[in-house]
């Protein structure tokens, strides 16, 4: 009962916070709306940045993934997340400046801005969303996850609905807004949770005969382990960089300085791993019987803390799933409305990334009641494909005069390498096989290049 | 600060801390404060790669007009 009352009173305080962000921007114009007028701080920005770091694919994937894989796991999810950040320091400034030389709202603008052409923007948007239709079901598959354990007699379908309504409240009242400033309640929420739940585990663990079982926690890395570590690691590191959210968030800063400054105290920010790992631990270590694979987190909570702290770490799991929901949406919406449909008023745009974001929302939660897969496995394949937009956007961000066929053919070339290499099971030499998909992308870009400078040359003489 | 020892220094420190671990400690078995090497290494990157990019903004990029 008291488990419920926190849950409900923590998640209306949230909306409070969602509707408390519109103040002073009751009118908002598509670019308020969507990028808050590059109006944010450091301060905001680093919320927005680093709460994809803070999503419950960390709070339930990580710790199911280190009991289950051990070492093999950790390095390369830790291993990427920390590179993404001096990564950023370097690449982010330069993705805000492109955004504000073409004027950008979405991902997709920097490459209609730089190459300008409407085929390889409509291949970058069919790619995106293909990658992010996989994010909204990943949420809802996580809310499910976390809300059974309040033991509500409710269906998941109903369960999903009302997050998916509470999702689309929180962009209708004030777009990128809302999840930004309910990001700050959120991750200190996480924090609080996190480090409660690792805490209580650390003692535990202690009081059950020590760490002797650690070293025993999932299986001894091989060489391939090591190579598929290392190849994720690069090629994650610079996907984190590449993904259209980040993009989004970076366009609602006010300078390049910002976007710097924000990257700096990034890395301190992910000291929940610590205690996430020692719940792993003292689950492991317990055999406490789990439900599902990725009960970990929520297993060990349930049973180390009084009944009432349940609502509280189901609302802030809840709140990380609705955040990075709301800012998915965010990318997604305008990415129809503005990239899709061009030649439409401001207005029009501004309602049909409404309504796509809407139908987004009920595939999600439609997709969510038939989903499976483990979260972190489905993370792995979204930066398979993110990974190909790179050599695009680094022609955008250093201004090369890549030939935008090229770009469009790379990224069509490596997204089909990864997934035949992907379904045939190849394990070729234990790398991750974007990386082939990434070397065949840049194979494509550099022959159509060739070819298109060998033909202009031709033609003028 | 030039360039070069910019990138180094917020980059190639983090970059070489965290992917030289994975062959060197993936698979020792010596344990710090309960954690396998490899990990408990991986948690001293967060501080080292925060210091690497502080150090490049208080000593150069700071004084940046683009930042």
């Amino acid at each position: 009962m008291m488990a419920s009352f926190f849950f409900v009173g923590i998640i209306s305080l949230a909306f409070a916070f969602a509707v408390l962000s519109r103040y002073g921007h009751a009118r908002q114009s598509n670019r308020d709306f969507f990028v808050a007028s590059g109006q944010f701080g450091t301060f905001l920005v680093f919320m927005l940045g680093v709460g994809e770091t803070y999503s419950i694919g960390s709070l339930l994937g990580f710790p199911a993934a280190a009991e289950r894989q051990g070492v093999s796991f950790v390095l390369w999810y830790m291993g990427f997340l920390i590179l993404a950040y001096p990564v950023g320091y370097f690449v982010n400034p330069l993705i805000w400046k492109a955004g504000q030389r073409y004027n950008a709202i979405t991902f997709a603008d920097l490459f209609q801005g730089h190459f300008k052409s409407p085929f390889l923007e409509k291949i970058i948007v069919f790619n995106v969303l293909l990658c992010l239709i996989p994010l909204g079901e990943l949420q809802f598959a996580g809310i499910l996850n976390i809300v059974n354990w309040m033991h509500w007699n409710i269906s998941p379908l109903a369960t999903t609905s009302v997050a998916a309504l509470l999702a689309f409240g929180w962009i209708l009242i004030s777009g990128i807004r809302a999840p930004a400033y309910v990001s700050v309640m959120k991750d200190l929420l996480i924090l609080l949770v996190v480090i409660g739940v690792g805490f209580l585990a650390f003692r535990a663990i202690g009081s059950h005969g020590g760490y002797t079982d650690i070293s025993r926690m999932g299986p001894v890395p091989d060489r391939q382990d090591e190579l598929y570590a290392v190849s994720t690691i690069i090629l994650q590191a610079i996907g984190f960089c590449v993904a259209p959210q980040m993009a989004t968030f970076l366009f609602t800063a006010r300078s390049a300085r910002v976007v710097r400054r924000s990257q700096i105290a990034m890395p301190l920010y992910m000291l929940m791993f610590p205690f996430l790992y020692l719940v792993a631990v003292y689950v492991h270590v317990t055999k406490l019987p789990l439900p599902a694979a990725n009960d970990v987190f929520m297993a060990a909570a349930n049973a180390l803390l009084p009944p009432w702290a349940l609502g509280i770490v189901a609302s802030a799991g809840v709140l990380s799933g609705l955040v990075i929901l709301a800012g998915t949406c965010l990318v997604l919406g305008p990415l129809i409305a503005r990239n899709l449909l061009p030649a439409v008023s401001d207005r029009i745009q501004g309602r049909s990334a409404k309504i796509a974001i809407a139908l987004y929302l009920v595939f999600s939660v439609m997709a969510a009641s038939h989903m499976s897969a483990l979260m972190v496995t489905l993370t792995s394949f979204y930066y398979m494909g993110i990974i190909q937009m790179a050599p695009g956007l680094a022609s955008v961000l250093w201004r090369i005069p890549a030939p935008p066929l090229g770009i469009a053919m790379g990224i069509v070339v490596g997204e089909s390498v990864t997934i035949s290499l992907v379904w045939t099971g190849a394990r070729v030499g234990g790398c991750n096989v974007a990386i082939f998909g990434l070397a065949a992308n840049m194979a494509c870009i550099a022959m159509m290049w060739g070819g298109h400078r060998w033909y202009g040359r031709h033609r003028n003489t | 600060m030039r360039d070069s020892i910019r990138v180094l220094t917020a980059l190639g420190i983090p970059f070489a801390a965290v992917v030289l671990s994975v062959p060197l400690l993936a698979r020792s078995s010596v344990m710090i404060m309960g954690f396998p090497i490899a990990v408990a290494w991986l948690f001293f990157c967060l501080f080292l790669t925060s210091a690497s990019m502080g150090i490049v903004w208080f000593v150069a990029d700071r004084k940046r007009d683009d930042g």
